[in-house]
C-alpha cells in the first residue's frame, strides 16, 4: 500500500495548473500574407476560437511527471498492509514454566494458531517454553501495553505467567484485547532463593563478619542477620558463605571493609532546628545499610576547617561556603535561608530522579526561596525548579530552595524524608527486583480489559514491510522526463518553421 | 531551351535590364526565319541563299544568270505594337514559401517578364509599351516611336513597387490603352496584348477591363501567373491568413481548409479559362511561377509570327 509520510506536500500538485493552462493558451498561429481570401472566405470549416487541449499526449506526460515529483516531496514509501482482523499472540513470561494444566492449554494454543511470542522487549517469535532459571522478572505491565498497541482491536493474548510481584511494575494497563491470564509455576521453582545481601567487617578484630542475608520465596522476602531455616553460614574472618540444606556450597564472599559515609552538616548558630532533623534522617537512612556512618553536626564558626575526605556537606547557612568547601571534591547541598514566597506548594519529584517513588505521593510545602538553575529535581507544582543539581569541575552543587524545617514544609515529619536521604547519599544501596521472587494472586495481576487510549492506535504493527519508494519514483520521472523532451521535439519538428525564418535561409536555385 | 534564373539576379532590381537580355537572348538566334521576308512589296536585298531558307523565296532568274542561289529580301513594315499589361496591385507581392521560387514575390518575376517581353520587341523593332495598373493608377509608358524604349521601360518597372487593388473602373486602364493607340497607329497596325497578372480579383472587375478589347483589333495573351503555394496550399495547423489587398484577416486550420480552397481555385481558372480561351485572338496562359520563364516568351514570339 503506497502511504506517503509528508502528505502535506501534495499540495503542490496545484502546480498541475501550469501545464494544463499552457495546453489550453492556443499559440498565436504563424502569419501567412494570401494574394486573395476569396477562397478562404468561402471555407466555413472549423475556426480556431474553440477552447480545447493540444497535444492531450504531450500534456499528460507532463501532468505524470510533475505529480511523481510532488510525490517525491511527500516522500513515499510502499507498505504491506498490516495483517487484517484480529490476532491470537500467546505471551510467554521468561520465568514461567508451563507444567501439568497449564502446558496443555499452552500446547491446545499453539494448535489453535495462537503465535508465541516471548515476554522480552521486541516480543520475539518462539516456539518452546523458556528454560533460563535466571531469567529476570520481565516488566509486565510495560510490555503487555505493547503488545497491545500492535495488535488490531479485538485480538486475542493469552499470557502464560507466573505473575512475580516484581514483573508488575507501575500501573496495571487497559487493554484493548481480549486476555487470557493463564498461571505458570515460577521457573525458578518453589525452593527459597537465598542470598547475602550484604556484609560488613566485624566488629571485633578477632570476630565473624556479619551479614545481611535475603531470602525469598513465592511468598515471602525477608532480610534477616541469620540464614534461613536448613541454611547454614560458614564466616571466616574476611569472607562469609552460605550452605544450602543439600550441602551445596555458595561462592565465598569476600567481604570488604568499606570506609565509613562521612557526613558534615553545617549551619548557623540559629538554625539548630535545621540541622537536628536533617541528622536524624541521614542517621535512620544509612542505618539499614549496615554502611557506617560518621556525621558531624557543627555550627559555623569563623576560621572553620574543612576537614578532608567529606563525603557529603551540608551547608545550611545565609553566608556562602568557604573555598575550602567550595573547592572541595564533596558534594554540597545548600538550602535557602530567607523565604520569597509563602504561596503553599507541594514537592513535585522529577520522574526518574533518587527519590522519586519515595516521595510519592506529594509533600506539602509552605516557603520557599528564589528558583535555582540547574538539573531540576523538583518542582514546587507550579513548575518552578525547587531543588536543582549543578555539576561543577569540583563535584555535584545541590541547592535546595526551602529549608528542612518543619515551618517551612511537611517535609521533615514525614517518613519519606529518610528514604529520600537514603536515595541521596546511597543511590546503589537499594535492593533490586532479580532476588524478589514473590508471586502476585492472580486477581491482583490480571490486567483489565477496557479502550485503550486512542494514542496506542497509532502505533505501528510488527513486521511491517516498509520500503522506500524513492529510486523508482526518480526513474519513473527521468523515463518520463525523456518521454515529454521526445514529444515535444517531435511537434516542434511536425510544425514547419515560421515564413520569416524562411526567406531568411538560403533561397533554392533554378534549373 | 532552358534559361537559367539566378534568384537573386531576379530579385535585384538593378538586374532587371541583365536578366531580360539574359532571358531573351537565349530566344532571338531562331527569330530570324520570322522576320516577314518572302512576298515583297519594297525590295531590300538579295542575299546568298542558305541551308533553311524556302526553296519558294530564291529567286530563279537570278539562279540562271549567276548560276548561285541568292534569295530575294524584302523590308516588310511590321507595325506590330506589343503592350505589356502588368498587374502591380498588393496581391503580387505574394512570396512562394515552397519550391525553387521560394522568398521571391510574383511581382518579381511578373516584371522580369515584362523587361524580357520589352527586349524582344525592341529587338524584333516592334513598338513597345507598358501600362502598369499601380491601384486606381495606370503607369504607362506608351509604344511611341521612341529610341529606346526598352530602356525606359526598365526604368519604368525599377520604379514600380505592387500596391492597391484592380480598379473597379476599367477606363483609365482604357483611356491608357487607346489614347496613343489612335494617335500613332493606323487602322493596319497589329496590336498585341499582354496582360501579366495573378488573376487575383474582388468582383470580375479585371475581366471586365480586358474584355473591350476583344472587340477592337488587340490580340490578347493573358499570362495568370500561379505560384506553388496556390497550386499546393502547403500549409498545416492554424494559421493567421492576411489579404494582401484588403488587409482583412481569417485565422482558420490550414488543413481543414485545404480542400476548399483547391476546390475554389479550380473553379476560378476554369471560369478564366472558359472566359477566354477558345478564340483566336484571345490567349490564356496559366503560368507556374516555379517553372522556366522562356515558355511565355516563345509563345509571344509564335503569336507574333
Amino acid at each position: 500500500m503506497l502511504t506517503l509520510l509528508s502528505p502535506a506536500a501534495l499540495g503542490a500538485l496545484s502546480v498541475l495548473a501550469l501545464p494544463a493552462a499552457l495546453h489550453l493558451w492556443r499559440h498565436p498561429p504563424r502569419t501567412v500574407q494570401l494574394g486573395s481570401l476569396r477562397f478562404l472566405q468561402a471555407h466555413t470549416g472549423r475556426r480556431l476560437h474553440d477552447l480545447r487541449w493540444r497535444e492531450r499526449l504531450l500534456l499528460l506526460a507532463r501532468l505524470v511527471l510533475l505529480v511523481l515529483l510532488v510525490c517525491l516531496l511527500a516522500r513515499p514509501r510502499w507498505q504491506q498492509p498490516p495483517a487484517r482482523g484480529p490476532q491470537r499472540w500467546l505471551l510467554l513470561d521468561p520465568t514461567a514454566a508451563p507444567t501439568g494444566p497449564s502446558l496443555v492449554r499452552l500446547r491446545a494454543l499453539q494448535a489453535a494458531g495462537y503465535t508465541t511470542r516471548v515476554l522480552v522487549p521486541g516480543l520475539p517469535l518462539t516456539s518452546e517454553p523458556p528454560t533460563d532459571s535466571n531469567a529476570p522478572a520481565p516488566d509486565l505491565w510495560s510490555l503487555l501495553r505493547e503488545a497491545d498497541a500492535m495488535l488490531p482491536a479485538g485480538s486475542a493474548l493469552a499470557i502464560f505467567t507466573p505473575a512475580r510481584l516484581a514483573a508488575l511494575r507501575g500501573v496495571r494497563p487497559a487493554l484493548r484485547s481480549k486476555v487470557e491470564w493463564i498461571e505458570t509455576p515460577d521457573l525458578a521453582g518453589n525452593t527459597p532463593h537465598v542470598w547475602i545481601e550484604s556484609v560488613q567487617p566485624a566488629p571485633a578484630p578477632t570476630g565473624t563478619p556479619l551479614a545481611m542475608i535475603g531470602s525469598s520465596d513465592a511468598s515471602v522476602l525477608r532480610f534477616a542477620d541469620s540464614p534461613p531455616a536448613g541454611w547454614k553460614q560458614a564466616a571466616r574472618a574476611d569472607t562469609i558463605r552460605l550452605l544450602a540444606p543439600g550441602d551445596e556450597a555458595t561462592p565465598w564472599v569476600t567481604v570488604h571493609r568499606s570506609s565509613p559515609l562521612k557526613v558534615l552538616v553545617l549551619h548557623d548558630p540559629d538554625r539548630t532546628e535545621d540541622a537536628r532533623c536533617l541528622a536524624a534522617a541521614i542517621r535512620s537512612a544509612v542505618e539499614t545499610s549496615r554502611i557506617p556512618l560518621d556525621l558531624h553536626l557543627a555550627s559555623i564558626k569563623p576560621n572553620l576547617v574543612h576537614p578532608p575526605a567529606i563525603d557529603w556537606t551540608f551547608w545550611l547557612s545565609a553566608d556562602p561556603p568557604p573555598d575550602s568547601i567550595e573547592t572541595g571534591r564533596s558534594q554540597l547541598f545548600r538550602d535557602t535561608p530567607h523565604a520569597t514566597d509563602s504561596t503553599h506548594g507541594w514537592m513535585i519529584p522529577q520522574p526518574d530522579t533518587p527519590g522519586a517513588a519515595v516521595l510519592t505521593p506529594s509533600v506539602q510545602l509552605w516557603r520557599r526561596g528564589p528558583a535555582p538553575s540547574g538539573t531540576v529535581f523538583w518542582t514546587d507544582g507550579y513548575g518552578v525548579p525547587l531543588l536543582t543539581r549543578t555539576s561543577t569541575g569540583h563535584g555535584p552543587r545541590w541547592q535546595f530552595a526551602s529549608r528542612f524545617h518543619p515551618d517551612w514544609s511537611d517535609l521533615p515529619h514525614t517518613t519519606a524524608f529518610p528514604g529520600w536521604i537514603r536515595s541521596l547519599l546511597l543511590p546503589d544501596a537499594i535492593p533490586g527486583s532479580e532476588h524478589d521472587f514473590r508471586l502476585a494472586a492472580a486477581s491482583q495481576a490480571q490486567p483489565s480489559e477496557a479502550a485503550a487510549p486512542p494514542s496506542l492506535s497509532t502505533l505501528s504493527p510488527v513486521d511491517v514491510d516498509s520500503r522506500d519508494l524513492h529510486w523508482p519514483f526518480w526513474t519513473l520521472a527521468a523515463l518520463l522526463f525523456i518521454l515529454e523532451r521526445v514529444l515535444s521535439h517531435r511537434r516542434h519538428a511536425s510544425n514547419p518553421a515560421p515564413v520569416a525564418s524562411r526567406n531568411q535561409s538560403k533561397p533554392a536555385v533554378a534549373q | 531551351m532552358s534559361s537559367v534564373l539566378d534568384p537573386h539576379l531576379l530579385a535585384s532590381t538593378r538586374g532587371l535590364s541583365l536578366a531580360a537580355r539574359q532571358l531573351a537572348t537565349g530566344l532571338l538566334p531562331g527569330l530570324h526565319a520570322s522576320r516577314r521576308t518572302g512576298l515583297a512589296r519594297e525590295f531590300s536585298q538579295y542575299r546568298a541563299y542558305q541551308p533553311g531558307d524556302d526553296p519558294r523565296h530564291v529567286d530563279w532568274k537570278l539562279y540562271a544568270r549567276s548560276d548561285r542561289y541568292f534569295v530575294r529580301e524584302s523590308d516588310v513594315e511590321t507595325a506590330l505594337t506589343l503592350r505589356v499589361v502588368l498587374d502591380a496591385t498588393a496581391s503580387m507581392s505574394q512570396t512562394d514559401t515552397i519550391g525553387p521560387n521560394t522568398g521571391h514575390r510574383k511581382f518579381d518575376s511578373a516584371r522580369l517578364l515584362a523587361a524580357a517581353l520589352a527586349y524582344l520587341g525592341q529587338a524584333q523593332g516592334d513598338h513597345v509599351g507598358l501600362h502598369a495598373v499601380v491601384g486606381d493608377r495606370v503607369v504607362s509608358v506608351p509604344p511611341g516611336q521612341q529610341r529606346q524604349p526598352f530602356e525606359r521601360i526598365i526604368r519604368t518597372l525599377e520604379r514600380l513597387e505592387p500596391a492597391g487593388r484592380w480598379p473597379a473602373d476599367p477606363r483609365p486602364l482604357h483611356a491608357a490603352l487607346l489614347a496613343d493607340s489612335r494617335s500613332s497607329a493606323d487602322a493596319q497596325t497589329r496590336e498585341i496584348v499582354v496582360v501579366l497578372t495573378d488573376g487575383h480579383e474582388h468582383g470580375e472587375e479585371m475581366r471586365a477591363a480586358l474584355a473591350p478589347l476583344r472587340a477592337r483589333r488587340y490580340e490578347l495573351i493573358l499570362f495568370h501567373l500561379v505560384g506553388r503555394d496556390e497550386i499546393d496550399f502547403p500549409f498545416h495547423g492554424p494559421i493567421r491568413f492576411e489579404d494582401l489587398e484588403t488587409g482583412e484577416v481569417l485565422e482558420t486550420d490550414a488543413d481543414a481548409a485545404r480542400p476548399a480552397i483547391l476546390a475554389g481555385q479550380e473553379a476560378h481558372l476554369q471560369s478564366w479559362r472558359n472566359a477566354w480561351g477558345g478564340d483566336g485572338r484571345f490567349e490564356y496562359q496559366r503560368f507556374r511561377l516555379d517553372e522556366p520563364l522562356d515558355p511565355a516568351l516563345r509563345s509571344y514570339l509564335l503569336h507574333r509570327s
